[in-house]
């Protein structure tokens, strides 16, 4: 296999979450196509996206779950979480609603992860900053009571977008840095791949029967 | 439809209602009830004590739970219906043992392989690797289902896949073909319904025998499509395909496809009516073996270049409605139809290749309908009753006056000696017109 747009050493997974109608399908789709999507059709249950970016040298694949923001699919989100290296929490900055359910959102997070998952609060729909309904300050004291990162982006735009998932793949990889985050635990949403410069394509790996990495 | 027991761990029922006797051996018919879908597996005894050996040896099973040999007497009717009701028991407490683990060999004992999604989708990483990938309805439908199913959880060994990897062979997944012919006719209360949403790159893509109600989503598809074929699926217009997904038929804005090449060939489409406004870029169609009677809608794709619509039993081509404001149109295919006239295809002054072989075209003077045509290049004319007159070719090639030599017919080019005789027919005319030949 030849070294390529695909080879990467590391992947981290992450999981988008929120309420409906955030803007969830719509930040992933301005990250991994740059480009706004109108008309996004509700999620039914999950979907996938990956894109490889660039940390301190090292090739990082991200392999993104994109939740259903419907309360019906709880159950389906929810088995997501487990082993999420990144979870990136949306709510929507023109409906005050999706920022009072963030601490369920937060407890749900915090339940389902493990310590070390680096979560970041995004207030979507930045550029509807006529008819806004939580302000910034308000929302970055919450963030930093709860330890967590926060932008305000625009999935329509673009603005900030790629810095929110960028910084929480900065983030993670200091933790392993640190050795705060162990790549041999099971769960730890972090998969390392020392040996192999150049994958290029999964299409071809059996799926481990023993682990799964959803 | 395919099932899930993840989904349903209470609600499954495993039945043994009869059994067959074929050729000296004895069937137990399986009833699997996995939630609403059911299905039927037949086993011998000599498979289910496989199965046991094979469970005793990895999963530490009590061995004397099968109901024990017989070596005489087995086909005897008492016998067989006793060990019917001990086998049922067997599996149904089996079943219940080694429903969160799910050895392999339970799986496919059960045929899940053929049933449960997270059974289904296991294989398919495997067939996406090909050049052109090819699925079943169900296969394409079970990964549909998975994405609505919440991941198995830890301690569920047997149903554990790598979905990532799978949904991301799915997305760089270029070409697909799924024929529905080889499955068993969907039921109409469980229709195994597919979205295309794991399928984000997918520029090309065949269904065969596939009814369009079947999918519910063809959004992911809009944008990326550039080949479609959708053949011998019981089609009845254009809207079924372009719009298979909506229930009201008439939401034309937003679902534009960005697709340019269709092949619709062997439904029961009769008209082309507006709905190809949704496919602005189209450069070909392919409608042949159809039943067109109308094409007025086409009219709006200025940029066809290609049309087929042999095979469709058209009795004159000026009935279908299409004229010059189709002024790209390159390539035309009428073969094997009824028609009697060219009239009507003199207005593509961009046509260079045309096949009306196989109709009815009985009069020399139809070629004067195409004679003016400055980029006609490829006449297939053979199969008409002209074209058993001994000087066929030369009639035909005379007709088109100074381009004669220009113009291949039936695939071969004019010779010199046809050429000769085309001049010497044309100077014929000419005087007989009273005009000079030179």
């Amino acid at each position: 296999m030849s070294a390529g747009p695909y080879s990467y050493s590391y992947i981290f997974k992450y999981i988008i979450i929120g309420d409906m109608g955030v803007g969830k399908s719509c930040l992933l789709h301005q990250f991994t196509e740059k480009k706004f999507m109108a008309d996004c059709p509700h999620t039914i249950g999950v979907e996938f996206g990956t894109r490889i970016i660039e940390v301190s040298g090292q090739k990082i694949k991200l392999q993104i779950w994109d939740t259903a923001g419907q309360e019906r699919f709880r159950a389906v989100t929810r088995s997501y979480y487990r082993g999420a290296a990144g979870a990136l929490m949306v709510y929507d900055i023109t409906r005050r609603s999706t920022y009072n359910h963030l601490s369920s959102w937060l407890s749900d997070t915090r339940t389902l992860t493990n310590p070390s998952t680096v979560i970041f609060l995004i207030g979507n729909k930045s550029d509807l900053d006529g008819q806004r309904d939580v302000t910034y300050e308000e929302a970055k004291q919450f963030a930093d009571e709860n330890g967590l990162m926060f932008v305000e982006a625009s999935a329509k735009t673009g603005e900030m977008v790629e810095e929110a998932f960028l910084e929480t793949a900065k983030k993670i990889y200091q933790s392993i840095q640190d050795g705060r985050l162990d790549l041999n635990a099971a769960e730890s949403g972090v998969q390392h791949k020392p040996s192999q410069t150049g994958r290029t394509t999964l299409t071809n790996d059996q799926p481990n029967k023993d682990s799964c990495s959803c | 439809m395919a099932s899930s027991i993840i989904s349903n761990q209470t609600q499954w029922k495993l039945t043994i209602p009869e059994t067959h006797c074929y050729l000296g051996k004895v069937f137990y018919h399986i009833n699997v009830q996995v939630g609403n879908v059911s299905w039927i597996v037949k086993r011998r005894y000599s498979e289910f004590a496989e199965l046991n050996a094979t469970l005793t040896r990895d999963q530490g099973l009590n061995k004397d739970l099968l109901p024990p040999k017989k070596f005489v007497g087995n086909l005897d009717p008492r016998f067989i219906d006793q060990r019917r009701i001990l086998l049922e028991l067997y599996l149904n407490r089996i079943f219940q043992l080694l429903l969160k683990t799910m050895p392999t060999s339970l799986a496919n004992f059960l045929d899940l392989g053929n049933h449960d999604v997270m059974f289904i989708i296991k294989e398919i990483p495997r067939k996406l690797v090909a050049e052109e990938a090819k699925l079943s309805v169900l296969e394409v439908h079970s990964l549909s289902a998975r994405l609505k199913l919440p991941c198995p959880p830890v301690d569920m060994i047997g149903y554990q896949h790598d979905i990532s990897s799978l949904l991301e062979s799915c997305s760089r997944t270029v070409s697909l073909s799924i024929d529905g012919s080889v499955e068993q006719r969907p039921s109409a209360e469980n229709p195994p319904t597919m979205d295309f949403i794991p399928f984000k790159a997918l520029k090309f893509l065949q269904l065969t025998n596939v009814p369009p109600d079947l999918i519910v989503s063809a959004d992911a598809l809009r944008n990326t499509l550039e080949r479609l074929s959708w053949i011998d699926s019981g089609l009845t217009s254009i809207e079924d395909a372009l719009l298979c997904d909506s229930v009201h038929k008439n939401q034309f804005e937003y679902r534009k496809w960005a697709v340019n090449d269709i092949n619709l060939s062997k439904n029961c489409i009769k008209c082309v009516g507006s709905a190809v406004a949704l496919v602005p870029d189209l450069l070909s169609l392919n409608l042949s073996s159809n039943q067109i009677e109308s094409m007025e809608g086409l009219n709006s794709l200025d940029k066809l270049q290609k049309l087929d619509v042999s095979d469709n039993g058209i009795l004159c081509f000026l009935d279908l409605g299409i004229d010059q404001r189709l002024a790209s149109l390159r390539w035309i295919n009428l073969a094997n139809n009824r028609l009697t006239s060219l009239k009507g295809l003199g207005h593509f002054k961009s046509l260079n290749y045309l096949d009306v072989s196989s109709n009815a075209i009985g009069n020399f003077d139809e070629i004067s309908h195409l004679c003016r045509l400055p980029h006609l290049t490829d006449l297939i004319m053979e199969n008409n009753s002209i074209s058993t007159n001994c000087d066929y070719r030369v009639k035909v090639l005379e007709l088109f006056d100074d381009r004669a030599s220009f113009v291949s017919v039936d695939g071969v080019p004019p010779s010199r000696k046809e050429l000769d005789k085309v001049a010497v027919l044309q100077a014929l005319r000419m005087v007989k017109e009273g005009r000079s030949p030179l």
